[in-house]
């Protein structure tokens, strides 16, 4: 009886540990990190609004 | 065999070869020199004002490196969780300065180039957006920040999921341009990315009963063991007591 108790103790205890960890858990994260140049910063001209076509041959 | 002038034959050979005058012609009107574009080709600018371009010099420009960051919850909890994804404009921690003058390599007439720093002759604003469905985001639309010289800007959205699944989004970075002198307005866009958050549950049950069970469940734990706690504080010293016996004799 003193065995049995002594289990179902653990077992309680175990699942209920597993729940409290994943209810407050934290979110994993995720990050991104992209260099931008500053000519990818300019103002918008003209030129480079232009779609350049070639002639056909 | 006698030909009528009329006759059906001759009225399809004529047709025939009006339609071949008129596609060759259409096929050379088609070969432009590189540079010229027709107005209908040419897309419509990105923003509504026509973009400023003196042609007279270079164009200001803005005279640093930037780093963009973006932070986001790849999973979040569903139900009772919010969290924070936050968009970082700043400029480069190694101090990347681009130059803002230029001396023509080629020597053909050595004179130096100087580019207009754009905060000086602009007001720059950031423009961020973030738009994801199944989640409720707050602030909603689209948010603006000034972007000043040297000065990082954030952006930050708190979002809560209303449903559990995969959920995918844009996240959207813009810079205004407002001419000082004539208040010309541009806009050019910097960063579109794409986003994808799961919102999860425990195998169907909420967070907030998850975390109650778990509290309960601790305490019917404790509760149920507790008898023995003596009898494992009890083994434990016994243990702990033996390996100082068994170090102090073998000294």
């Amino acid at each position: 009886m003193k065995k049995v108790r002594l289990v179902l103790a653990a077992v309680i205890l175990t699942i209920s540990i597993s729940l409290l960890l994943w209810g407050y858990m934290p979110n994993p994260r995720e990050t991104r990190i992209q260099n931008i140049s500053p000519e990818e910063m300019e103002l918008p001209t003209p030129s480079s609004l232009h779609i350049d076509l070639e002639p056909v041959a | 065999m006698i030909r009528r002038p009329n006759s059906p034959r001759s009225l399809f050979l004529f047709i025939t070869a009006c339609m071949f005058v008129f596609a060759f012609s259409s096929c050379g009107k088609t070969a432009y020199p590189a540079t010229t574009v027709p107005a209908s080709l040419s897309p419509t600018p990105f923003s509504s004002a026509t973009p400023a371009d003196s042609g007279d010099g270079p164009q200001p420009a803005i005279p640093e490196t930037r780093r963009l960051t973006l932070e986001y919850p790849r999973r979040i909890k569903a139900g009772v969780e919010s969290d924070v994804v936050r968009l970082t404009l700043e400029v480069d921690d190694l101090g990347n300065i681009t130059p803002t003058a230029e001396v023509d390599g080629n020597v053909v007439e050595g004179e130096v180039i100087e580019i207009p720093n754009l905060y000086q002759t602009h007001n720059v604003t950031a423009e961020a957006q973030f738009d994801i469905a199944g989640f409720e985001v707050k602030p909603p639309g689209t948010t603006y920040q000034p972007l000043k010289q040297g000065e990082a800007v954030t952006f930050f959205w708190s979002i809560r999921p209303q449903d559990v699944g995969k959920f995918r989004g844009t996240i959207s970075l813009f810079l205004n341009f407002e001419d000082r002198n004539s208040g010309e307005q541009s806009r050019s866009a910097v960063s579109i990315q794409f986003v994808e958050i799961e919102a999860v549950d425990f195998f169907g049950f909420s967070t907030n009963f998850v975390r109650t069970s778990g509290v309960v469940g601790s305490v019917l734990g404790v509760v149920v063991g507790f008898p023995f706690f003596d009898d494992i504080v009890k083994y434990f010293w016994g243990r702990l007591k033996k390996g100082r016996k068994k170090n102090s004799a073998r000294k």
